[in-house]
């Protein structure tokens, strides 16, 4: 059994990550999203209902229970989110409008070596003026990409998931 | 958009057994796959190693290249056992060192995904590869499902395999003096398997295989040949440019021997060695993206 030590190495040697792409920090995302405008930090955390009602409601699995989100003066809300990737976490901000609705997606962070077409305006922008009404599920009123399916599934499912928590804890 | 055609990088969270989701990668990356790797442990005798290298060469077909190389001292071993079954067409002393190499042919390797886990129920794919070599033809054919948990970090997949091939004989196995000829085999395996990402890039779980050998193509009772099953912890590591998979294999109990009798049987405190049943297997496949 020995014998086989030698070949774990290669696993062994491989570091954690470490080719994290950053596209906007917070700061810049919120200006590109809601220009000029100033937000004031208001992180909530959800409680157990809150976030069965949200599960209930999406099928879709609350991970984190915090909300990054800021307020935006004169109306509307900075959420930044995480989704699984196909290796690691896409970071992604939404801006909603202060009916609920979607304002913006902007990318965040990407660290897939493939896929990157989730930041395509084009394909982001299918995401503006949905509401927790819409059915936001993917190769219905979502396109798909081909390539990228996990991160657009993933994606489409952390707005979904969104727009049902500004339906159940904040507005 | 359908995704069915997307093509397939075959990063896979699985060494031994096939997920149904393997990566939809752009057809400028380059795939490389270093085979399996399988070391019979028994009594510390042999070193039994494949490798292979894959070549994405279109949407979902993959050009593979096998070279199998083997080394091993078959004189530890506690019975009269054979080389590997890709040298059953040669002449030695069961008792003596085997060392030999050989090339082992070319393969082409077909995914069609026909559900995407990601986007259906479930995930479904057909996979079929044929191999032409100087001494064998082959056709492999797989029904690979998958199910995802836990926004797709907890995979659970299973594979339904039928593998056909003839192996030319220079002379049967019994050294009678048969004439040269095509011998028939049919394996027919069930592999299933599980894994978690337990850490961004890093996903580990458990494979399973149970494996049915037939002498014909017709897969009877009067045809079967062995039975093994193999169990053992796989690990995945996914990088922006490469991933590597390592799965390793130990052979528990169950083994049967119905070529045998009692005597000669190859079957050995339950687990089976004939020729194409290592005790411990340990694969890994490695791919690099250009």
């Amino acid at each position: 059994m020995s014998n086989l030590k030698w070949v774990w190495l290669p696993v062994a040697a491989i570091s954690t990550s470490v080719y994290a792409t950053t596209y906007f920090n917070v700061e810049q995302a919120q200006q590109a999203i809601f220009p000029g405008a100033k937000l004031t930090k208001s992180f909530l955390v959800l409680n157990d209902k809150q976030a069965d009602e949200i599960a209930n409601r999406t099928d879709v699995n609350v991970r984190n229970k915090e909300v990054r989100m800021w307020r935006v003066d004169g109306g509307g809300y900075f959420i930044v989110d995480e989704v699984v990737g196909k290796h690691e976490f896409i970071t992604y901000a939404v801006g909603l409008n202060a009916d609920g609705s979607v304002k913006q997606i902007e990318i965040m962070q990407y660290n897939e070596s493939y896929g990157y077409q989730v930041r395509d305006p084009k394909w982001l922008a299918q995401f503006t003026g949905k509401t927790s009404a819409a059915p936001l599920k993917l190769e219905g009123d979502i396109k798909n990409i081909s390539g990228a399916t996990l991160s657009s599934r993933h994606i489409t499912d952390g707005v979904k998931r969104l727009l049902a928590t500004y339906d159940v804890a904040i507005r | 958009m359908n995704d069915a055609l997307e093509k397939t990088l075959d990063e896979d969270v699985f060494a031994h057994l096939h997920a149904s989701s393997a990566l939809g990668a752009p057809l400028r990356h380059m795939h490389m796959r270093s085979g399996w790797l399988a070391l019979l442990a028994i009594a510390g005798a042999g070193l039994f190693c494949w490798l292979a290298i894959w070549v994405v060469s279109g949407d979902s077909l993959t050009l593979d290249i096998a070279i199998l190389r083997m080394v091993g001292d078959y004189r530890a071993l506690p019975l009269k056992s054979l080389a590997p079954e890709s040298f059953a067409d040669y002449s030695y002393d069961a008792g003596s060192r085997f060392d030999e190499s050989r090339f082992q042919g070319f393969s082409f390797e077909g995914i069609y995904r026909i559900l995407s886990p990601y986007t259906d129920p479930i995930g479904l794919a057909l996979y079929v590869e044929p191999t032409v070599g100087p001494n064998l033809r082959e056709l492999e054919s797989k029904a690979i499902v998958q199910k995802n948990f836990l926004d797709d970090r907890l995979v659970f997949a299973a594979n339904l395999t039928l593998a056909q091939e003839m192996r030319w004989m220079k002379t049967d196995l019994n050294g009678s003096g048969e004439p040269a000829s095509w011998d028939r085999e049919t394996d027919l395996n069930l592999g299933i398997g599980v894994s978690y990402r337990f850490a961004p890039n890093w996903s580990a779980g458990i494979e399973l295989e149970h494996e049915r050998e037939y002498s014909s193509f017709h897969l009877s009772k009067k045809y079967r040949t062995n039975v093994a099953t193999y169990l053992g912890p796989n690990i995945h590591y996914g990088g922006k440019d490469f991933f590597v998979t390592a799965t390793f294999l130990t052979q528990v109990g169950g083994g049967k021997d119905y070529a045998s009798d009692a005597g000669s049987s190859f079957v050995v405190g339950g687990r089976n060695y004939a020729d194409d049943f290592e005790k411990d297997r340990l694969r890994i496949k490695a791919g690099y993206y250009f």
